[in-house]
């Protein structure tokens, strides 16, 4: 699925994991390359924790082609062995240590002379702007300070990759958002593999080079961020990235990547055709974003008539419920755009904004 | 006005219920004072007699130092003394290492509790029963002589419920994700133990340990069953006490130096376990 990485930092190739009769991971691989930010995104129960954890060796898989880190492979080695480290998302800190021997803790284990490993160590809170801190205790630090004290740890030994689980998922939302930009600058700079889980699609946005999107133990579609918010290749990734409005209809015709869908009054759609074999006449779905819809007033080209059903005004935004001869659509639009109040007789969009996939 | 009263609802009472008058909250706080002076007078009445010229008499006064002297020139204690400390010394070394051994253990078991149980009920089984069952046990099934050894077993039996219950107190509350992000640092399993789990467990370990050892020390009723001939130090006084020789004085000196030995003792028992181990 993600061959062809230019100088891989990670391989996995068909990794199967089972809890009893549990299959957590079927027959799974991904790729990430040096330097790449890789997020695997997934909702709980998807398998992208277990994936984490077979990769820094805490689970061994039931079945693996290939695991390799940093082109060795690692298959067989205990976790204590990989060249990869954790942010674990209870930070996981040890409580009797401070915060610079939190930090150097890997260094001594890898028989770093004391001052060095101390003098490293304080570089690498100075990169998380916590040198000040170097000598207090884990429990005097909020829970973003062990953030990322836990990133310091993580990243002080120059894994050849970085694991983080959920690092952000204690933290409030405005010093989420923070370090979410810390996480990438931070990322860039030292060129360092970077696969971040999370349950977040914001968060999969935001940071990532490419996301892999999971669900029951198999990858979904894997991309660009862009890719999978605008064009996702399946009911279940369009539903994970957040488009409202998923309509069932019947597929027409098909030119390239144009599709045409018709709707049972015989109501015609046309939009961009993102999942391979789908067939002519077939049932099929098409989703668009609430946001890309808008009121239009003229016979533009991609609209259709709508009779206002419902407005809710959500503070930066309002939505708006109209029924249309595709069925119910959900709009938004934005506090303080003139068509907020007026009234609804047609909307429309843009043809590349409405994607068509397998129904199911 | 008379429409109002109709559903005839009673105004609540301005008087609280006898249950919290104020008179309890008064008789708990006295009642407690007059509890811990039943605790602590004798002690501090035992250590002044103890530094009386006549004990004996039950009221301190004119004080000096001379059953002190007479017990520091008696070697007669010394035997029992030394041998009340090797064997609590012993005994609390074995309960610290086996209560962390089962303590680990024990919170990974499916269903702890009822394991946990049985591990404690020794701790309600009356002296006299356990002594006579080991008793037994030793000298008519194993037809064993009895001694010291038998002694340090009997303490050990009795001892080990509480330094199991000091250890769980560390053991439940450790977080095993650490032991997993030491491993993902890169310590082996050894250097994960000695690193991170044995320091943060390490205040219950100690605690279990000095219970141990004060359990052992104290120890009277098990001692009696299983001593043998050998003699204890809580042994040897008692038996000096009730024969009314003239040595009684000097027990008395003898037990306010043990008080003050045990008291610290356990105070850092407990400073060690709720300070301690609350402050991480």
């Amino acid at each position: 699925m993600n061959n062809g990485v230019v100088d891989p930092m990670l391989e996995i190739e068909d990794l199967v994991h089972c809890y009893g009769a549990v299959t957590a991971l079927n027959h799974v691989s991904v790729s990430a390359a040096k330097g790449e930010f890789l997020t695997i995104l997934g909702s709980s129960g998807s398998g992208k924790t277990t994936m984490l954890r077979v990769i820094s060796g805490l689970e061994m898989p039931t079945s693996v082609r290939r695991l390799r880190i940093g082109g060795q492979d690692v298959a067989h080695l205990p976790a204590a062995k990989r060249n990869c480290t954790t942010v674990f998302q209870s930070y996981a800190l040890f409580p009797h240590m401070n915060v610079v021997e939190n930090v150097a803790y890997g260094l001594k284990i890898r028989k770093v002379n004391g001052p060095d490993a101390l003098k490293e160590a304080r570089r690498a809170l100075a990169m998380v702007q916590l040198e000040g801190k170097a000598d207090r205790r884990i429990s005097q630090l909020s829970g973003g300070e062990r953030q990322r004290v836990a990133l310091a740890r993580a990243v002080v030994t120059q894994p050849a990759v970085l694991l983080l689980d959920e690092p952000l998922g204690a933290l409030d939302e405005r010093l989420r958002q923070d370090m979410q930009i810390e996480l990438m600058e931070l990322q860039r700079s030292l060129g360092m593999t970077f696969v971040y889980i999370t349950h977040s699609q914001e968060e999969a946005l935001t940071m990532s080079d490419r996301v892999v999107l999971m669900s029951h133990g198999r990858i979904v579609q894997s991309g660009s961020p862009l890719d999978l918010f605008d064009r996702p290749e399946s009911r279940f990734a369009a539903g994970f990235m957040g488009y409202e409005n998923i309509l069932e209809a019947t597929l027409v015709a098909q030119d390239g990547t144009l599709g045409t869908v018709e709707f049972p009054g015989g109501l015609r759609i046309r939009g961009v055709v993102t999942a391979d074999g789908l067939k002519v006449g077939g049932t099929v779905a098409i989703a668009i974003r609430a946001e890309r819809i808008s009121p239009v007033s003229a016979e533009a080209p991609e609209s259709v008539e709508a009779t206002l059903t419902n407005r809710i005004y959500r503070g930066k935004y309002t939505d708006v419920t109209v029924a249309t001869g595709a069925g119910p659509l959900r709009l938004r639009s934005w506090h303080g755009v003139g068509s907020e109040t007026e009234e609804i007789r047609r909307v429309g969009w843009n043809t590349t904004d409405a994607v068509i996939f397998a129904a199911q | 006005m008379k429409s109002q009263h109709s559903l005839n609802l009673r105004p609540i009472s301005p008087k609280l219920e006898p249950s919290y008058a104020p008179v309890w909250k008064r008789l708990g706080k006295w009642g407690g004072f007059a509890m811990l002076a039943l605790i602590y007078f004798p002690l501090l009445w035992l250590i002044l007699l103890s530094i009386s010229q006549n004990p004996l008499g039950g009221i301190p006064g004119s004080f000096s130092l001379e059953h002190y002297r007479a017990l520091f020139s008696n070697s007669a204690w010394h035997k029992p003394m030394l041998a009340s400390l090797a064997i609590g010394v012993l005994v609390g070394l074995v309960c610290a290492v086996a209560a962390t051994i089962i303590g680990r253990a024990l919170p990974t078991l499916n269903s702890p509790g009822r394991v946990l149980f049985m591990f404690v009920v020794p701790l309600f089984v009356p002296g006299m029963s356990m002594g006579a069952a080991l008793f037994i046990l030793a000298r008519a099934v194993l037809n064993l002589k009895l001694g010291f050894w038998s002694v340090a077993l009997g303490h050990f039996v009795w001892a080990f419920p509480f330094a199991l219950l000091i250890v769980l107190v560390v053991t439940v509350r450790f977080d095993h994700r650490l032991v997993e992000a030491g491993r993902d640092l890169g310590a082996s399993n050894w250097r994960v133990f000695w690193d991170i789990e044995f320091p943060i467990l390490m205040p219950g370990i100690v605690s279990a340990a000095l219970f141990g050892f004060l359990m052992s020390f104290n120890e009277v009723m098990r001692s009696i069953f299983l001593r043998g001939t050998a003699e204890t130090m809580p042994v040897w006084s008692w038996i000096q006490a009730a024969a009314q020789q003239s040595q009684v004085p000097i027990i008395f000196s003898l037990a306010s130096l043990v008080l003050l030995v045990t008291l610290p003792l356990l105070c850092g028992v407990f400073w060690l376990l709720f300070a301690r181990v609350g402050r991480s």
